[in-house]
């Protein structure tokens, strides 16, 4: 029984820490993007 | 544009919702409806999901086969980055078949692991869509990475079939055939209320596969496509 329960636990915390990986790049990719924000700002006042 | 991507989204919502539902219902047949396998006990239900994430696997590195193919025919960085999504999946499911059937294999075989002909080849799959990501990252330049890892991808799926004919080529013992030829050579086959189950499995996590798959995509466009204004604006800079 303890088998059974495990393999399903192991499958379902993958699962959610693939969707955590996810989430922690949409993240970094959020402060890449303000930093993009930043040198476009950057750009225009040097034109 | 706009239109399109609510539709996209529309789809995807209900993706996750036939998903939810899916997971929820299989796991209802899994533990509440389906019988026991007389000879191996309640343990046998591990192999409805062990079975769906091979499948899984299969399923995502047949993709980076054929996305492989045709980046090298148009270029497209777009299809390049849908591989890679794909390959990600595609080794996390490949870890997860290692892991449940390294616990069926404690349970019935009462060994975690033994250098039999299924597991050595899911073990060498595993190493080479590792390798893939290695060899992704190793590169710099975004066109030659997604040359050089479509070739792997394409080479690399070679051990697909390989896995799967393996326990047929090499008379495996301890993996019974399932379906198709060899079945009462090997104690495989199933009832039919178990066939009911494991398609219905198979067919969620087709589903769970294809949520992943968009989720780690759209992740992976937006990243490219960030990082490409970024170096646009530093050569302007």
């Amino acid at each position: 029984m303890i088998y059974l329960f495990s393999t399903y636990s192991v499958i379902f915390l993958f699962i959610f820490l693939y969707l955590l990986l996810i989430n922690k790049r949409y993240r970094k990719q959020q402060k890449n993007f303000e930093s993009l924000k930043e040198m476009i700002t950057e750009l225009k006042n040097r034109n | 544009m706009i239109k399109n991507f609510n539709n996209q989204k529309q789809i995807m919502n209900i993706a996750e919702v036939l998903l939810l539902a899916g997971m929820l219902f299989v796991l209802y047949l899994i533990f509440l409806w389906v019988p026991e396998d007389k000879r191996l006990g309640i343990v046998q239900k591990i192999f409805y999901f062990h079975l769906a994430s091979a499948w899984t696997a299969f399923l995502a590195f047949f993709i980076v086969f054929v996305l492989g193919i045709i980046y090298l025919i148009n270029r497209n960085i777009q299809i390049d980055l849908l591989a890679s999504a794909s390959a990600e999946i595609g080794i996390l499911f490949t870890t997860l078949v290692l892991i449940t059937g390294s616990l069926w294999g404690r349970s019935s075989w009462n060994v975690w692991w033994t250098w039999e002909p299924r597991l050595t080849t899911t073990l060498i799959l595993w190493f080479i869509y590792i390798a893939y990501f290695l060899i992704r990252d190793s590169i710099e330049e975004p066109e030659k990475a997604a040359r050089i890892s479509s070739v792997y991808g394409i080479i690399g799926f070679i051990d697909v079939p390989i896995v799967f004919m393996s326990i047929r080529w090499w008379r495996s013992r301890l993996h019974p055939v399932v379906f198709g030829e060899g079945q009462g050579r090997s104690r495989g086959g199933m009832d039919q209320d178990m066939l009911i189950t494991l398609l219905f499995s198979l067919a969620v996590f087709t589903i769970l596969f294809l949520v992943l798959l968009h989720l780690s995509y759209k992740q992976k466009i937006q990243a490219a496509e960030i990082n490409s204004i970024k170096q646009d604006i530093r050569h302007q800079l």
